[in-house]
């Protein structure tokens, strides 16, 4: 016996969709109403494109959007609901974003993507670290992280996704994922590290 | 330099501060109107392609479920189904339904589609985790509710439904015209009507069906919706008009798009083949109508509403809006009525038919006045009336769409309404 269940509507969505709950509107997706697909794109495309473009390039972000909702559309009836369906969402955009790096084998050297980083606007004393240069710093470390580090750092860590959600919504193991965040902490802070070696930076 | 070398509470802090891409607003629209062209493209396929062999996969797994049912049912009582002098619960390895008092209620069909139709009185269920091409459904005339791995009670009276219980897990109601999700520990009762009123001041007589034993003589998993598909017919008969599972699901599944009439999945089709062919010992009296199969039919409007939809999406808004007006003319008030008549207006306005995009939008709006659509209508609307100079007119109905939850929607009647303001200050 499972706590949660999924809904499956009988019936198409009478009333008007901002009375529905998120799990409703992926509910009647899966019957193919179009105006909760709408519904899903006007509540979370913006949380999703912020979520994407931390993963992918910024030039790509829309495109992984649009994918998400199309696989969303594909696989609504799957929709178990395990997570809430803004992690649901994120899920989906993650494997996206890791089957393209798989094809394209885009991870990039933290250099390189300090260079392409705009530098901070305040030149800075000598003796002091700004937080904008941090975040520069924590960016190009981020960003030059393994897609499968990246993906569970950025969803548990700058998201704030509970690990439960967000181990069910990679696919993988609660256990695993706490191995992989705390992996991508070590790998970022010495990245972080070679960053400060940099004498041009 | 001090080097920077910070513990997991800072790098995360300093994560959580990294500055996000901004989502380009006209970018995000573009995608959305992309998005759902592609989906109700998408909408137009036959939406399983792998409907056969999971039909073929499921056929073979209920013969052989039936076959042990059947064998484990022999040495017991007549179990399945109902009227007062009925088993007091009925098992089953996945489900359990027990009746609270007197209930009359009785199994449609089988798994992987099992259906209860509940006529009166309250039932217990419990359901075990069932398949992702699995359903557990709970039927009256008015009402459906579908769970997946729950405890829940449901009661009706005279064929509509009262009341239900969750004990465990979620479950979704939809009934009147509402979606209501219950969880643990929720109870939703139905709200009174005056056809409800009415109902329990002239109860009617409801038709006691024995499909006691419905288990089909043969292994063929769609033989006991046949059977008792036929004989629901006949209690449809006798109680409501037009209830009938494979009726219901039919005419309750409607999109918000016509073109997911045809995907309405193959349980509906085959069941309104096997009421149609059924043969048996128990079928229906000579006087029996058969459930229309509505299933397979385009819907009035249907045809028309694809159209213009494949019109709009290779760049003819013009000819799209006239498809449009003649399927929202066709359709009745329903889901097809309701889009193909916002359709008509927005083609219009997009075709430039000034005319035309504000009489049919101020049309849909005395039509379909609480559509999830009427206040992006009324946005559209409000814009046309600007244009003529009619700022009373727009501005009646940017504040219908002033506080809509859309942000696009909103921001546009926001917009209308300060450019009133200014306009009139000129």
């Amino acid at each position: 016996m499972t706590s949660e269940g999924k809904l499956i509507p009988f019936r198409r969505v009478e009333g008007t969709v901002e009375e529905l709950s998120d799990r409703a509107l992926v509910s009647a997706l899966a019957e193919g109403d179009q105006a909760a697909l709408g519904a899903l794109y006007d509540r979370f495309h913006r949380d999703l494109h912020r979520f994407v473009s931390r993963l992918a390039r910024d030039a790509d972000a829309w495109d992984f959007v649009q994918m998400t909702y199309l696989e969303a559309h594909r696989s609504a009836a799957r929709f178990r609901g395990a997570s809430t369906v803004k992690t649901w969402l994120f899920g989906i955009a993650a494997n996206l974003v890791r089957h393209q790096f798989r094809g394209e084998a885009r991870r990039k050297s933290a250099t390189e993507v300090l260079a392409t980083l705009p530098a901070p606007a305040q030149p800075q004393p000598a003796d002091a670290i700004t937080l904008e240069q941090q975040k520069r710093w924590l960016a190009a470390a981020v960003e030059s992280l393994t897609p499968a580090l990246r993906e569970t750092y950025v969803l548990c860590v700058i998201e704030e996704v509970p690990g439960k959600e967000a181990a069910h919504a990679l696919g993988i193991r609660e256990a695993s994922l706490w191995r992989r965040l705390s992996d991508a902490r070590e790998a970022l802070r010495a990245t972080i590290a070679e960053l400060q070696q940099e004498p041009s930076r | 330099m001090t080097a920077w070398q910070p513990d997991d509470h800072e790098l995360d802090a300093v994560a959580r501060s990294l500055p996000a891409a901004e989502a380009e607003r006209s970018r995000g629209e573009e995608i959305r109107t992309s998005l759902l062209a592609s989906a109700a493209g998408r909408a137009q396929l036959p939406r399983r392609s792998r409907v056969p062999v999971i039909a073929i996969s499921i056929a073979a797994a209920a013969a052989v479920v039936g076959v042990l049912w059947l064998t484990s049912l022999r040495g017991s009582s007549p179990a399945t189904t109902l009227g007062s002098g009925a088993p007091v619960a009925v098992a089953g390895k996945r489900q359990f339904i027990g009746k609270i008092g007197n209930a009359t209620f009785q199994r449609v069909s089988d798994w992987p589609d099992f259906v209860v139709h509940l006529d009166d009185g309250r039932l217990a269920i419990e359901v075990a985790t069932v398949g992702p091409d699995e359903r557990f459904r709970v039927i009256t005339s008015d009402a459906e509710v579908e769970v997946r791995g729950t405890k829940f009670e449901v009661a009706a009276t005279h064929g509509l439904i009262a009341e239900v219980v969750v004990r465990e897990g979620t479950v979704e109601v939809r009934a009147d015209r509402k979606v209501v999700i219950l969880h643990a520990g929720e109870t939703w009762t139905a709200p009174r009507t005056a056809s409800r009123d009415m109902i329990e001041l002239h109860p009617t007589q409801v038709a006691s069906v024995d499909s006691s034993g419905t288990g089909p003589s043969t292994t063929d998993p769609r033989a006991t919706s046949s059977h008792v598909g036929t004989n629901h017919a006949t209690t449809t008969h006798a109680t409501t008009p037009h209830v009938g599972t494979s009726h219901a699901t039919t005419e309750t599944r409607a999109p918000t798009t016509a073109t997911d009439v045809h995907a309405t999945d193959a349980h509906a089709t085959d069941a309104h083949a096997t009421d149609a062919h059924a043969t048996d010992a128990r079928a229906p009296p000579a006087d029996t109508k058969p459930i229309p199969s509505v299933a397979t039919a385009p819907k009035p409007g249907e045809d028309e509403f694809r159209a213009g939809w494949t019109a709009l999406r290779n760049g003819d808004p013009a000819a799209a809006s006239k498809l449009f007006t003649t399927a929202c003319g066709k359709a009745h008030d329903d889901a097809i009525g309701e889009d193909a008549c916002f359709w008509a207006g927005a083609a219009a306005k997009r075709a430039n038919d000034t005319a035309t995009a504000r009489a049919t939008l101020a049309r849909f709006l005395d039509r379909f006045p609480s559509s999830a659509r009427a206040p992006e209508a009324a946005a559209l609307l409000g814009w046309i009336l600007y244009d003529a100079h009619d700022l009373d007119a727009a501005e009646k109905q940017f504040h219908k769409a002033e506080h809509d939850r859309v942000p696009k929607v909103r921001d546009s009647a926001l917009k209308g309404l300060e450019a009133i303001a200014r306009s009139r200050a000129n």
